[in-house]
C-alpha cells in the first residue's frame, strides 16, 4: 500500500513537472502584433492654425481631394461655393495655385471656430447653404454608407494635407471637439436641436459621421495621448487602471509604464476581429507562460501567475436564444493574473484579466481605481437595450463619476453618458442615422 | 315580367317618397352625454390660493391628512418641511391655528406651482421630497397605486371650496406641468429627472397629475379660453379642423363656431368616448344615406345632412385586436339658424389622419383633445399614428381643448422623445391612456 502511494506520488510529481515544463515563452509580437503595427497615439492638434501650419501643401491637397471626389461632393456644391468664395460652383471649379483670399479667410474662420466656439461653427454651417431641402431629401434616400463617405471627404477637404497620419491626427482632434460640443451640458441642447430639426439633419449627419469615423470606424484602435498621460499619472499615484471591456488592448499601457491593470471583458469569441492575435494565449495556458516585451526604454516580461476558473456563463442574450431556438453560447468565467517583471526579475505590477461581463458595480467610484473604456463601449454602456445598449443604470452612477475614454482628451462624466443616451433616443426618433457606437463593419 | 316591373317601380317609389328625413334634438338625442359629462373650466392663477389660507384650510388639511396617512407616509419628510415640523417622523401635531411658517411655505409653493415649476423641482430636491428607496418601490408598484398617492398629495395641497373648483385648479396645475415637461425651455431638465433614478418619483408625480387631469378625467374638459379663441378664429373665416374629434362638436356649435372639419375614423370600439348619437351622425342607414336629416339645437340652430359620399374603405385594428373594415366617407352637415339662414358647415371625413392633413394653412386652425395629441406625437414603434412630428411645418400649432396655450411643433417633438425615454428609463404611464 505504501509502495503504491509512493508510486502515485511520483507520478503526480512527474505530471506536475510536465505541466510546468509545458509553459511557453513568446514574444510580444505573437500576442500584440495588431496593436504594434496598427495602433496610433494621436496628439492634440492645433486646429486654429491648421491652415498656416500647412499652407505650403494645403492648396494642392485641397484641389487634389476635391478633384478626386467631385461627384461624391456634388450635393455639397452650394456650401462649397460659399466656403470657397465661388471658386467651386455649379459650373465647375477654378482652384488656382494662389488661393483666393476670401476662401482662405473662410477656411481659417471655420478651423478656428471648431476649436474655440463649436456652436458658432455649427451656426456658420447653418448660414452657409448647408441647410437645404434638396440635400436633406437626397440623404434620406441614399444609404448611410454613401452619406458617411461624402462627409468623410468633406472633413478631409477642410483639413487638407498630404500627410495622411497628420490628417488623421487632426480629424481625431476635430472629433474630440465635436464630442464635447454634442455631449457637454452647456452645448448639448444646441446639438440636439440639429437632431430634431429635419432641415438641419445634413449638419447632424456631418457631425455624427466625423465623430463616428474618427472615434469608432477608424478610431476604435487609436489612443489619445492626453488620455495615456492622465492614466500614467494615476498609475504612478498607485491607482489600478480598470479597463472595462478592454479586450487585450493593454499593450500601449504597458509600453507607457503602466503596470497595474485590470481588464474586465467577456472576450466573446464572435468579437475576435477586435482582439489582437494572441488573445487566446492571454486567457488559456499554463502557469509560468511568459510574454517578453522589448520596449525601447525597458524590457519587461509578463508571467502567467494565476488562473482561476469559475462557471460557464451565457454570451447569447436570452431573447436571441429563444428566437432562434439555439443553445446559448457559453464561455468559462475566469480570472487570470499575469505578473509584470523587469529584466532583472523585479516585480512591477500585475495585469489581471477578469473574463466576465461588466456590471454596474464595476463603475462605482474608488480612490484606488481609475476607470478606462474605449469610445464604442462607453457609448453602449450609456444606451438602453432598445438601441442595443447594455442597459446599465447610468443614472445611479455617483455624481462625481469620471472615466477615461482612450480616444478622448478629457475624461467623461455621468452627465456626458446621460446626454449620449438622450441624443441616441433623439437619433432613433428623428434623425435615424447610424448609432454613435455602430459596429465599424 | 309584370311582377318584376311592379317591384322595380315600387322600389324606386318607396326609396324616393317613403324614406322621410329624421329630425333629432341635439340636447336629448345626440349630445346628452356631453351635457352631463363635459366641463368647461377657466385657467386659474394658482398663486391666488395662498390668499385663502386660514384656519378653515388647516382643518381641511388635517382631515385630509388623517384620511390619507398611510398613502402619504412616504412624503413625511417633505410634509415636515412644509408644515414647519407639525408633521414629522414621530407623528403629527397640527395646531388649530395656522402657523405663520406653514402658511408662508404653502404660499411659496402655490407661487411656484403657478409660475415657477423649475423652482418647485429644486424645492422638492432640496427638501427631501423623494429618495432612491421610494424610486425603487415605485418601479415595483402598479401605476394605479402611485397615481392614488399622487392624487392624495395634490388634493391635500390644492385646497378648494368645492369639487368643481378643485378640478379647475388641478387642470391649471396640469397645464403648468405640461409646459414644464415638454416645452423646449425646460424639456431637457425634465428628461434628466426622468432618466435619473433618484428623481424619477418627481417625474412620475408630474405624469400622474397630467394624465389624470388632461386625459384620465380631463379627456372631456374644455378650457373656456380655447372656445373663445376658436370662436374668434371662426369669426375671421378660418375653418376649425378638429383632428380625431369623434363627435365632440357640441360646444363648438353651441358657442357659434360653424365652420368645422373633423377627421376621425369613428371606430366602433370607442363608443364610450362618443356621445349617444355618434353612429347616426356619421352614417344613416336610411336608403338615401340620411340626406335631409336634421339636428335641432335648443338655441334654434339646425344642422342638416346635405351630403354623404363613400370613397372606398379603410381597415382599422380595434381594441380587441380584430381588424375591421369601415367605409371611407365624407358627410357634410349644413348649419343654419332658426330662420333658415345658412351659417356654415360641419364636414366629417371618416378616415385616419395623414401627414398632409397637418400642413399649415392660413385658412385653417387645428384643434385636438389631449389623449389624441399624445398618440399623434408618439413614434410608430410605440403605437403612434404614423405621423412624423419632426417633419411638421416649423410654424405648426394646434389648440388642445384642455391646454391654455397652443402646442407647437417643438413641443410635439419633445413629447415624442419623452415617450421613448419613458419606455426606456421611466417605465411609467402612457399619457394618452384611456380611462378604464
Amino acid at each position: 500500500m505504501t509502495r503504491l502511494k509512493r508510486l502515485l506520488s511520483a507520478a503526480a510529481i512527474i505530471f506536475v513537472s510536465i505541466q510546468i515544463s509545458a509553459s511557453t515563452n513568446i514574444r510580444d509580437s505573437q500576442v500584440f502584433e495588431r496593436w504594434i503595427t496598427q495602433q496610433f497615439i494621436f496628439e492634440e492638434q492645433d486646429l486654429n492654425n491648421f491652415y498656416i501650419n500647412h499652407q505650403k501643401v494645403f492648396t494642392h491637397a485641397f484641389k487634389q481631394t476635391y478633384t478626386q471626389n467631385v461627384s461624391q461632393l456634388r450635393t455639397l456644391v452650394p456650401f462649397l461655393s460659399k466656403l470657397t468664395n465661388n471658386c467651386i460652383n455649379e459650373l465647375g471649379y477654378k482652384l488656382e495655385p494662389q488661393m483666393d483670399v476670401q476662401m482662405v479667410g473662410n477656411l481659417q474662420t471655420l478651423q478656428n471656430l471648431i476649436e474655440s466656439n463649436t456652436p458658432a461653427f455649427i451656426d456658420w454651417l447653418k448660414a452657409s447653404n448647408f441647410v437645404d431641402n434638396k440635400l436633406e431629401l437626397e440623404e434620406v434616400k441614399k444609404s448611410s454608407k454613401y452619406v458617411l463617405e461624402k462627409y468623410k471627404i468633406l472633413s478631409s477637404l477642410l483639413f487638407s494635407t498630404q500627410n495622411s497620419v497628420t490628417q488623421q491626427e487632426t480629424l481625431f482632434t476635430f472629433a474630440n471637439s465635436l464630442f464635447e460640443y454634442c455631449f457637454n451640458d452647456a452645448t448639448c441642447e444646441h446639438y440636439t436641436e440639429l437632431l430634431m430639426t429635419p432641415k438641419y439633419h445634413p449638419i447632424a449627419r456631418y457631425i455624427n459621421t466625423t465623430m463616428w469615423f474618427n472615434l469608432v470606424g477608424e478610431g476604435w484602435k487609436h489612443w489619445h495621448k492626453d488620455c495615456l498621460t492622465n492614466l500614467k499619472a494615476d498609475s504612478k499615484n498607485g491607482k489600478e487602471i480598470v479597463y472595462i471591456a478592454g479586450g487585450c488592448d493593454f499593450y500601449e499601457l504597458l509600453k507607457q509604464g503602466i503596470y497595474n491593470i485590470r481588464i474586465i471583458d467577456p472576450f466573446i469569441p464572435t468579437q475576435e476581429k477586435y482582439f489582437s492575435e494572441g488573445w487566446q494565449f492571454l486567457l488559456d495556458g499554463n502557469i509560468g507562460d511568459e510574454i517578453n516585451f522589448g520596449f525601447d526604454a525597458k524590457e519587461i516580461t509578463l508571467i502567467r501567475n494565476h488562473d482561476e476558473s469559475s462557471f460557464y456563463i451565457s454570451t447569447t442574450p436570452v431573447n436571441q436564444t429563444t428566437e432562434t431556438n439555439k443553445l446559448p453560447q457559453t464561455i468559462k468565467q475566469k480570472t487570470i493574473t499575469w505578473l509584470v517583471v523587469d529584466k532583472f526579475g523585479n516585480e512591477l505590477g500585475n495585469v489581471i484579466i477578469e473574463r466576465r461581463f461588466a456590471t454596474k458595480k464595476d463603475f462605482e467610484p474608488s480612490s484606488t481605481k481609475t476607470l478606462l473604456m474605449s469610445y464604442c463601449e462607453a457609448v453602449y454602456t450609456s444606451l438602453p437595450s432598445i438601441i442595443e445598449g447594455w442597459d446599465i443604470d447610468i443614472s445611479s452612477f455617483d455624481k462625481d463619476f469620471k472615466m477615461y475614454v482612450k480616444q478622448l482628451r478629457k475624461p467623461i462624466t455621468k452627465n456626458h453618458m446621460l446626454n449620449i443616451r438622450l441624443a441616441s433616443v433623439i437619433n432613433l426618433a428623428s434623425l435615424e442615422f447610424i448609432n454613435y457606437g455602430s459596429n465599424p463593419n | 315580367m309584370f311582377k318584376k316591373i311592379f317591384f322595380l317601380i315600387f322600389t324606386i317609389f318607396s326609396t324616393n317618397l317613403l324614406s322621410t328625413p329624421t329630425i333629432k334634438n341635439a340636447e336629448t338625442d345626440i349630445f346628452k352625454k356631453w351635457l352631463s359629462w363635459q366641463k368647461i373650466y377657466t385657467d386659474e392663477a394658482l398663486k391666488n390660493i395662498g390668499s385663502n389660507i386660514d384656519d378653515g384650510y388647516l382643518n381641511y388639511f388635517k382631515t385630509f391628512y388623517e384620511k390619507n396617512l398611510t398613502l402619504l407616509s412616504e412624503k413625511t419628510k417633505y410634509l415636515s418641511h412644509i408644515t414647519h415640523g407639525q408633521i414629522n417622523e414621530n407623528g403629527y401635531q397640527l395646531q388649530s391655528k395656522i402657523d405663520e411658517n406653514f402658511k408662508t411655505n404653502l404660499c411659496k409653493i402655490y407661487e411656484m406651482l403657478d409660475e415657477n415649476i423649475p423652482g418647485l423641482v429644486k424645492h422638492m430636491q432640496e427638501n427631501e421630497f423623494t429618495d432612491a428607496k421610494e424610486s425603487q418601490q415605485e418601479t415595483l408598484a402598479p401605476s394605479s397605486e402611485i397615481i392614488e398617492k399622487h392624487e392624495a398629495l395634490t388634493s391635500m395641497l390644492i385646497t378648494a371650496p368645492s369639487d368643481e373648483v378643485g378640478r379647475q385648479r388641478k387642470l391649471a396645475l396640469a397645464n403648468r406641468l405640461f409646459e414644464y415637461s415638454f416645452a423646449s425651455k425646460t424639456f431637457f431638465e425634465f428628461e434628466r429627472l426622468s432618466m435619473t433614478n433618484a428623481t424619477q418619483p418627481i417625474s412620475r408625480l408630474f405624469y400622474s397629475i397630467m394624465w389624470k387631469n388632461l386625459a384620465g378625467e380631463g379627456w372631456c374638459y374644455w378650457l373656456k379660453e380655447n372656445i373663445t379663441k376658436l370662436k374668434n378664429y371662426s369669426d375671421q373665416g378660418k375653418q376649425i379642423v378638429y383632428l380625431a374629434g369623434g363627435c365632440d362638436i357640441y360646444q363648438l356649435i353651441k358657442n357659434g363656431i360653424y365652420n368645422i372639419k373633423n377627421i376621425d375614423p369613428i371606430l366602433p370600439s370607442q363608443t364610450k368616448y362618443y356621445s349617444e348619437g355618434w353612429d347616426w351622425l356619421a352614417k344613416s342607414n336610411e336608403p338615401k344615406n340620411g340626406i335631409g336629416d336634421k339636428v335641432v339645437f335648443d338655441c334654434g340652430t339646425i344642422m342638416e345632412r346635405v351630403k354623404y359620399e363613400e370613397n372606398g374603405s379603410f381597415k382599422a385594428r380595434i381594441d380587441n385586436g380584430k381588424i375591421i373594415q369601415l367605409p371611407k366617407a365624407t358627410t357634410i352637415w349644413k348649419i343654419s339658424n332658426a330662420e333658415g339662414v345658412e351659417l356654415g358647415q360641419y364636414i366629417h371625413e371618416r378616415r385616419f389622419i395623414e401627414q398632409q392633413d397637418l400642413t399649415v394653412s392660413p385658412d385653417k386652425i387645428f384643434m385636438m383633445s389631449f389623449n389624441e395629441l399624445y398618440y399623434l406625437a408618439l413614434p410608430d414603434f410605440l403605437n403612434g399614428w404614423q405621423i412624423d412630428t419632426f417633419k411638421l411645418d416649423d410654424n405648426f400649432e394646434i389648440i388642445i381643448k384642455q391646454l391654455r396655450r397652443p402646442v407647437d411643433k417643438k413641443t410635439m417633438c419633445n413629447m415624442n422623445i419623452a415617450s421613448i425615454i419613458n419606455a426606456t428609463d421611466l417605465h411609467y404611464l402612457n399619457l394618452g391612456t384611456c380611462i378604464n
